[in-house]
């Protein structure tokens, strides 16, 4: 049994050089006949994943034809797995056995294991809980927590969780590998002044590992009916969807780990529904894989405003003002959007980053504040413009060289399934 | 008739058994409570001699009625000289349009009206107004009712007029005005328990010159709520609690802002019913005793924007900030006595002008800042007739910091109110 105990733990060490040989045998299995074979061999190949690129690439480097072609796909789909695993972030998990511990002795044990910051808000000192949780993703963990407990729950801010006392809610909710999504709340208005009218919105988050910071969010949803047969999506374009942005979970806001996500379907419930029969879609997290500076205003500080353009994108600063170690800037951001492209996700648009960049290429991210925004457009498109106020930390005898957008070029997006049934409205 | 006309009335008369004050309590009847509240506001302004036949009196009114004057006489004591003297009017029946009235109205009292979107642009026909030495706020309930607006003290010392979607029920006493508007009905399932409609009014409270209101709590308290059915419905709470705050920072503590709106809440059992027959409540103004006001009129600079007293150190060190349609400027107080959390929980008034641009409203945020309050003041004017692309040029920041402020239970009483 130890023989082949060594051998495996020698194969998980084993480096890019050790595996050369092992890389060279499948790499030759990819060039037969038998597509099983080549098949089966590219996949173990890409199981063992980045360790074996340097050979890989190699290999390739060397190879001529269809043979070449499919290890040049290989690098490229390994390649672009290990930059989708660095954005989307690890799972963050909890192992963890606490009988009748104090609650802040089992937060803290929650918050070393996953990173995650969480925190007892106005729990009494004497607060007792259990948690028995083996290899459970962080946010299963908390929600166990207070489940058990009963006089606990969690709160999201947009970098922490909150746990403080109160009785648990039974939130719908999926739990998928590092994210979870949830519904917090569903609001109905209804008002009869100048006719009748019904306002009906549900308010849903995701939450996603620290580190890891997506660049736009979508809340899409398949089928959403009452329990008297309401179709509520249904509507001339086929559908009605919120694209979710909370202003405090902006990409330029470092260490979120949280998005709220509205949404307000084109019909509301019918007056004596007492539940939603089914709540079922999914959430579109993206990821920015790769960031290119595309804009970069030089010396911005020698200067009254500039405005610099790419593409469809223009930067413009207002305004600036520096006091201490305080950088203002007033800026604009503008896109322009085709018709066909308004509905859809936003994507590269307003999902980069506005930095600060001194003299030895040290960048610095800013504070933003939303001022507004407007649009403007027709038949041929639309130009949008949002305005906000950035405030950045420089030290006072740093000089600025350059204020850039950096936007994403390449764009991973995970999806999260759910299917929620029977959601009481009463 | 006005309150004084019937006091002279009633003290000309021949006594009566149970005096003045028997006959002011006989006409306190809940089938007419407007008549009702200005003979409670007649037993209150009786002289302090007259308290025990006051007292007496009290005692044969219906149970409602008997709290409400109790309640003024305890805080007609307690506030002495804040209980507020009276602002009252007179337009004789000359004709005018609604801005005309609200002209003349702000000419006598110096409470400026402003008429909103909508007055300003259809004038409407000319109408006249008999009121004799009518209190401000019945004169503003009677135009309110005409227009169909209802009105507004938002962060200034000026009353603005919106239009309202549903006819506005109004409630006057004194120096008060209550305007109830936009009923609408709501729920919020959190996934905690049973999640019924609930009904929730705007309430919009109006104080005259006469009292220095600086701020209203932002719930009313429901005594008594009947439908038109005979239902009765219980007060609402605001507390079904999100698992999402929006915020990293802990929401500011109550009372940072002058709030100008109180919500009306009612717990609705099964449908939702067409109309209310009768709803009493408890709104509660915040009065200010004592006040400091500071004026900063030189700019351009840290060391010439101050003023200061024994209390506060007030600077306005930022001048430029905002959209030239919303300017924004920074004032910095700095508290002597107190801890700048406990200035942050006052609500403190800004008056800011801009040279040509008119009156205008304010907001701010707030954040304490070495041992300092820093508000971030946003202001827009009444009227964006003036071009919105010119910067503007900031004449003077007016700042007034209560010092002692005190709780001032209102009691109100609306019949006939249309839910649907």
């Amino acid at each position: 049994m130890r023989a082949p105990l060594l051998l495996l733990f020698l194969g998980a060490a084993a480096g890019p050089q050790d595996l050369e040989p092992q890389v060279l045998e499948l790499v030759t299995k990819m060039g037969e006949d038998d597509i099983d074979v080549a098949d089966q061999a590219a996949a173990e190949l890409q199981k063992i994943g980045p360790p074996a690129l340097p050979a890989l690439r190699e290999c390739a480097r060397k190879r001529h034809g269809d043979l070449k072609l499919r290890l040049d796909e290989l690098v490229r789909k390994i390649e672009r797995g290990e930059k989708v695993r660095k954005a989307v972030g690890r799972v963050p998990r909890v192992t963890a056995r606490f009988q009748d511990r104090p609650v802040s002795e089992i937060l803290e044990e929650i918050s070393k294991q996953s990173g995650v910051r969480v925190e007892g808000r106005d729990v009494p000192a004497e607060a007792r809980a259990s948690l028995a949780a083996e290899d459970a993703p962080v946010w299963k963990a908390i929600d166990e927590l207070c489940r058990g407990h009963g006089g606990l729950m969690y709160t999201f801010t947009p970098k922490r969780v909150l746990v403080k006392p109160a009785p648990y809610r039974d939130l719908p909710r999926v739990f998928d590998r590092g994210f979870m999504f949830f519904l917090d709340t569903i609001n109905w208005t209804r008002s009869f002044n100048g006719g009748a009218h019904s306002y009906f919105h549900a308010q849903a988050a995701v939450a996603w590992p620290p580190g890891v910071r997506p660049i736009s969010g979508a809340l899409l949803l398949d089928e959403l009916t009452d329990d008297k047969n309401t179709d509520l999506l249904q509507a001339a374009n086929g559908g009605n969807v919120w694209y979710g942005r909370s202003a405090n979970a902006n990409p330029q806001d470092e260490g979120t780990i949280l998005l709220p996500l509205n949404h307000q379907p084109p019909t509301p419930p019918a007056e004596d529904a007492t539940a939603l029969s089914r709540f079922k879609g999914k959430v579109a997290l993206k990821f920015a894989l790769e960031m290119k500076r595309t804009i970069s205003i030089q010396d911005p500080l020698g200067q009254r405003a500039a405005s610099e353009k790419y593409g469809k994108t223009t930067l413009q600063m207002r305004a600036w003002k520096r006091k201490g170690k305080e950088v203002r800037l007033d800026l604009s951001l503008t896109s322009f959007r085709r018709p066909n492209e308004m509905n859809q996700p936003w994507d590269g648009n307003f999902a980069g980053r506005i930095v600060l960049v001194d003299p030895a290429g040290k960048t610095y991210t800013g504070r933003p504040e939303q001022q507004g925004s407007s649009s403007s457009g027709g038949t041929e498109g639309y130009t949008i413009t949002q305005n906000f106020a950035m405030t950045f930390a420089v030290p006072e005898s740093t000089a600025v060289a350059s204020l850039d957008w950096i936007e994403p070029t390449e764009v991973e997006e995970v999806v999260i399934p759910f299917d929620f049934k029977g959601v009481p409205l009463q | 008739m006005t309150r004084l006309a019937l006091l002279a009335a009633l003290l000309a008369q021949e006594p009566a058994p149970g005096g003045v004050e028997g006959d002011l309590a006989g006409k306190v009847d809940e089938k007419n409570p407007a008549a009702a509240f200005e003979a409670l506001a007649a037993l209150v302004a009786l002289p302090p001699e007259r308290r025990a036949e006051v007292a007496a009196a009290a005692e044969k009114l219906p149970p409602f009625y008997k709290d409400v004057l109790r309640s003024e006489l305890k805080l007609r004591d307690a506030l002495g000289e804040h209980f507020g003297k009276e602002v009252r009017v007179t337009l004789k029946g000359e004709s005018r349009t609604a801005v005309g009235h609200l002209g003349e109205i702000t000419k006598q009292t110096g409470l400026r009206i402003e008429p909103g979107y909508g007055l300003r642009e259809r004038a409407g026909d000319p109408f006249a107004l008999d009121l004799q030495n009518a209190t401000f706020m019945a004169a503003l309930a009677d135009l309110c009712a005409r227009t169909k607006q209802y009105p507004m003290m938002y962060n200034s010392p000026h009353v603005t007029l919106n239009p309202s979607a549903m006819e506005v029920r109004s409630f006057c006493y004194r120096n008060f005005g209550l305007f109830l508007t936009n009923v609408s009905f709501y729920k919020k399932v959190n996934f905690g328990g049973p999640a019924p409609w609930t009904c929730q009014f705007w309430c919009m409270p109006i104080a005259d010159p006469g009292v220095k209101v600086v701020s209203w709590k932002s719930q009313t308290r429901v005594l008594e709520a009947v439908t038109d059915k005979g239902v009765r419905l219980e007060g609402g709470r605001h507390d079904a609690p999100s698992a999402i705050q929006h915020a990293d920072d802990d929401p500011l503590p109550p009372g940072a802002a002058r709030n100008a709106s109180c919500t009306v809440l009612l717990q609705i059992p099964g449908t939702i019913p067409e109309k209310l027959a009768r709803l009493r409540l408890v709104a509660t103004a915040v009065v200010a005793r004592a006040t400091r006001d500071y004026a900063v009129t030189r700019f351009g600079g840290p060391e010439k924007a101050k003023a200061e007293d024994d209390l506060f150190e007030v600077a306005v060190p930022e001048t430029e900030g905002g959209q030239p349609y919303q300017p924004e400027i920074t004032v910095l107080v700095r508290p002597k006595k107190l801890m700048p959390a406990e200035l942050v929980a006052l609500p403190v008034g800004f008056e800011v002008k801009y040279k040509d641009a008119g009156d205008g409203q304010t907001w701010f945020q707030t954040k304490t800042v070495d041992g300092a309050v820093e508000y971030r003041v946003r202001w827009w004017p009444f009227n964006y007739g003036n071009p919105r692309d010119n910067k503007r040029v900031l004449e003077s920041v007016k700042i007034s910091i209560p010092t002692d402020v005190v709780d001032r239970p209102l009691y109100a009483e609306f019949t006939d109110i249309p839910l649907k």
